[in-house]
């Protein structure tokens, strides 16, 4: 009873927990090789599209605003990290904080578009940055080298180079539990009421004193600086941005991946994430299913349609009402249904 | 003294004149009603003062801390840094959030922090959120809603939901509430409660109220003034008992669906 | 001379538009009707095309006289039931979710209807013919007539299309449950028949864009993604809250594209489409032709 009321009463306990345990897994990875290489890469995946979908939700599931050309942040990110460790080597920390400010800046000007039109027309609107950031990017080469990609290699660390995908691995799930927590912080305080406000009544939200004008900025301006630093995991990661992944697809996936996984919650990001990046390769690997060519596409897609239709508030909302929820109501006798993870 | 006065107020939308230089006063401290039959232009009126709207001409004079200012100068999510709050005839609630965060947002301007000490937790956070959450605390159990705290506002009944509007407006420590028809929706028994409970508010919390109402029983019961308008034009401004035998109201009113 | 390379270039922009027209209508007849941004249209024509191109194959193979009549009836009588099975089995189950929800099943058919194209018809491109081969000089002009054929296509059903929805019951019904789906139903139009038919019509529609681009694209999986596209942007540009404002959108983008295509470069040819498109948006938010919804305080 005691640990329930610990778990519950303070949440941070959720998150130092989770840490624990998987700073344990990850050691005994380190010393026995507990996942397979594969394994290690994809869960690198996981961590850097759950910034991603973060970062897409604070948008999105949070604020109510809708940008279906993210990709071109993570893109911008991806290569800036790319471009200031080959040409100025400053360092782990400043290269992915710069990799999310710059983009950040992009970001309050989309936010100033999404200003004047209304959410379909948005919609459209980011969703032909989404198709056409993949052509910028092929034609900027000097930035980012164009068709041929752009290598980098591994941070470094204090003399610490990250070579081995699995001490990367740890390096982005750090990076990531400090997203995670930064948000948790934000989401229960002003602005992140703010922002909920926003998406749930524009006009008494305004009459509250939240100007619209102000919020709307710091939402596109917070989720082009997560999926900035994002992009630059991923540029870490695989050492290698090429602009062919920056299309319309990987921004209608970061969509997917918050409607899927849940929106507004934390939880149903990294569920997203998760999702996106494991349900493909787990199509391919079905014995007979897994020959028939483009199958993890159309399974992948019907997976899709089966959670909307199933489990409409996403998996990982689903799961918290339907369980999580009532399990803490009933041992605690509280009257607390749901909310933000 | 006046709280508040509104000068000579035009407000057009295209070709229609919702609201003809109209002039009336509110006095500190009192409940003001606005009432007149159905198109009249009383929401236009209400939106004009509360900023949704725009008059093409006319003031809106505030009296707050010591000096005057016209409301009309300042954009909509400025005005309840002014000393206002105003509440929504179709129950503007975030539906999303819990019945305390609802609350909290009412206190937005209250809370000084800023998203890097919220995210960073930076010292000053905890005080200024825990005075915002027991004010919210203390308002909840005022209105009797103290239990619903961590529940959803749009799984609440109508009743519950109105209530918490007026919870939420409180939150921002105004000088002058603004109501747009505080009643609808209620039987006779809730609106005697809604009667008690705006007395009760006005005299707690020291507050100039103003309503825009079609319930003539909350209107004749606690108004100290009134003002009557149709088409867009003040038929009459006074007390309950100088409205009731007013004529002129009684023509307004006449062939519509209210009755004294 | 210039002024003659020039109208050709207006005139192929005319040709491309009206597809443009044609697949931007469609996509707005559906969100109208059914509040679901189809995505998925795209491929689901690419997929008609594909059926299409394999009945004009087999047909041509067997020995029929004339199989790419066969192959454009195919076209009609496959996209009529493909059009009306996806309606039934993927959107109506989910008719109930919030927006974002909807556009999230289409997307998943984007992958599902995608992948099967090329798991079902291979990878590889395939050439169409016209509709009418042959081609006309005018001095410096070159004119074909599956140019007008399209056009003239497209013109009868927009024309056809019209007809109904103004004049007829049916399209009443149609007119009634864009408005209002919930009301309408209550007053009695069977709204599901009128959403199963406007997705019936969107994904013909898409059909016969295909086939009449397939000449000059060819038949392969990603022969729709960009046309698809500008008819998102065709359809924005016009204003999704009218019928007409898709068709003058589409018009214009076929027209800027073709010039755009020839005079400056074709890699250019997207972004400016979609620069101009923002350029619009940024003084008509709501499209050259929508409306400005009225939001009540």
């Amino acid at each position: 009873m005691a640990f329930f009321k610990l778990f519950n009463n303070n949440p941070y306990f959720k998150y130092i927990l989770g840490s624990i345990i998987f700073v344990i897994i990850v050691f005994i990875d380190l010393q026995l090789g507990l996942f397979a290489s594969r394994t290690v890469n994809l869960l690198i995946r996981v961590v850097y599209f759950s910034v991603v979908a973060i970062g897409f939700n604070i948008l999105l599931g949070y604020a109510g605003q809708i940008s279906l050309g993210h990709a071109a942040f993570m893109g911008f990110g991806a290569y800036l990290t790319a471009f200031i460790s080959n040409n100025y080597g400053l360092g782990f920390l400043p290269t992915i904080i710069l990799s999310g400010l710059i983009p950040m800046v992009f970001g309050v000007i989309l936010g100033l578009v999404a200003l004047r039109l209304e959410r379909l027309y948005l919609a459209i609107a980011t969703l032909g940055i989404g198709v056409t950031i993949e052509f910028v990017f092929r034609e900027w080469v000097w930035f980012t080298n164009g068709f041929s990609g752009a290598r980098l290699s591994r941070p470094e660390i204090f003399g610490f180079a990250f070579n081995n995908s699995r001490h990367f691995l740890l390096l982005s799930t750090i990076i990531l539990f400090i997203v995670i927590l930064f948000t948790y912080n934000l989401i229960n305080s002003k602005t992140g009421r703010a922002l909920s406000a926003m998406r749930d009544s524009g006009h008494a939200a305004q009459a509250m004193g939240i100007s619209l004008f102000k919020y709307k900025l710091i939402a596109f301006a917070l989720s082009a600086f997560y999926v900035g630093i994002a992009g630059s995991l991923y540029a870490y990661a695989e050492r290698y941005v090429h602009p062919s992944t920056w299309g319309a697809e990987l921004s209608l996936d970061m969509l997917a991946m918050v409607v899927i996984g849940g929106l507004a919650s934390i939880g149903g990001s990294v569920t997203g994430a998760g999702f996106l990046v494991f349900v493909p390769r787990l199509v391919q690997d079905l014995p007979l299913i897994g020959e028939i060519t483009n199958i993890n596409f159309i399974l992948t897609g019907l997976a899709m349609i089966l959670v909307i239709r199933f489990m409409p508030i996403g998996i990982y909302n689903w799961f918290d009402y339907k369980f999580i929820q009532p399990f803490y109501i009933k041992r605690l006798n509280l009257n607390k249904p749901g909310g933000d993870d | 003294m006046k709280k508040l006065e509104v000068k000579n107020m035009t407000k057009r939308f295209g070709g229609l004149v919702a609201v003809d230089d109209l002039s009336f006063k509110v006095e500190e401290g009192s409940i003001f009603g606005l009432i007149g039959p159905n198109g009249a232009g009383k929401t236009t009126v209400f939106n004009s003062i509360t900023r949704f709207y725009n008059p093409e001409e006319g003031e809106v004079i505030l009296r707050t801390k010591g000096s005057k200012i016209d409301l009309l100068d300042y954009k909509t999510h400025q005005i309840a840094d002014l000393g206002l709050a105003r509440t929504f005839q179709n129950v503007e609630l975030f539906g999303k959030m819990t019945v305390l965060d609802n609350m909290l947002v009412g206190a937005h301007n209250n809370i000084k922090t800023n998203f890097l000490i919220e995210g960073f937790r930076l010292p000053g956070f905890k005080k200024k959120e825990n005075q915002a959450k027991t004010k919210a605390m203390e308002i909840l159990n005022f209105l009797g809603l103290k239990k619903l705290a961590h529940q959803f506002a749009d799984s609440q009944p109508y009743g519950v939901q109105k209530l918490l509007e007026l919870g939420r407006v409180l939150m921002s420590e105004p000088e002058i509430i603004l109501l747009d028809e505080p009643a609808a929706g209620m039987n006779d028994s809730e609106t005697d409660k809604l009667s008690d409970l705006l007395l009760k508010i006005r005299d707690e919390y020291n507050l100039t109220v103003f309503l825009v109402e079609h319930d003539m029983g909350l209107v004749m019961d606690i108004c100290d003034e009134i003002v009557v308008i149709n088409f867009g034009k003040s038929i009459m401004q006074g007390t309950p008992k100088e409205i009731q035998v007013s004529p002129e109201v009684q023509e307004a009113y006449l062939g519509g669906d209210d009755e004294f | 001379m210039h002024w003659q390379i020039f109208l050709q270039n207006v005139f192929g922009g005319i040709e491309t538009g009206s597809l443009y027209a044609l697949a931007a209508l469609g996509v707005v007849l559906i969100y109208r009707v059914s509040d679901v941004t189809n995505f998925a249209q795209g491929e689901m024509a690419m997929f008609s095309t594909f059926v299409t191109y394999t009945i004009w194959v087999y047909s041509a193979n067997a020995g029929f006289p004339y199989p790419y009549i066969a192959a454009f009836i195919g076209a009609l009588i496959f996209s009529a039931i493909f059009g009306f099975l996806i309606e039934r089995i993927f959107i109506r189950p989910t008719s109930d979710s919030s927006l974002l929800g909807k556009m999230i099943v289409t997307l998943g058919l984007i992958l599902m209807v995608n992948g099967s194209a090329g798991a079902i018809f291979g990878t590889d491109s395939h050439y169409m013919q016209r509709a009418i081969t042959g081609h006309i000089r005018f001095g410096n002009m070159i004119i074909r007539p599956h140019s007008f054929f399209v056009i003239g296509l497209a013109i009868v059903i927009m024309l056809v299309l019209f007809y109904m929805i103004k004049f007829t019951m049916f399209g009443v019904a149609i007119r009634a449950t864009a408005q209002n789906d919930k009301v309408a139903k209550l007053m009695g139009v069977p709204t599901k028949k009128v959403t199963a038919f406007t997705w019936i019509m969107a994904t013909m529609m898409g059909a016969i864009a295909g086939l009449m681009i397939a000449p000059a694209t060819n038949v392969y999986t990603g022969m729709m993604a960009d046309i698809h596209l500008k008819s998102f942007i065709a359809a924005v540009l016009g204003g999704f809250t009218s019928f007409v404002g898709p068709v003058i959108g589409g018009l214009m983008i076929g027209i800027l594209d073709n010039l755009v295509g020839y005079y400056i470069s074709t890699n250019w040819q997207t972004v400016i489409v979609y620069g101009f498109l923002i350029i619009i948006l940024i003084f008509k938010p709501y499209g050259l032709f929508g409306e400005i919804p009225k939001k009540k305080v």
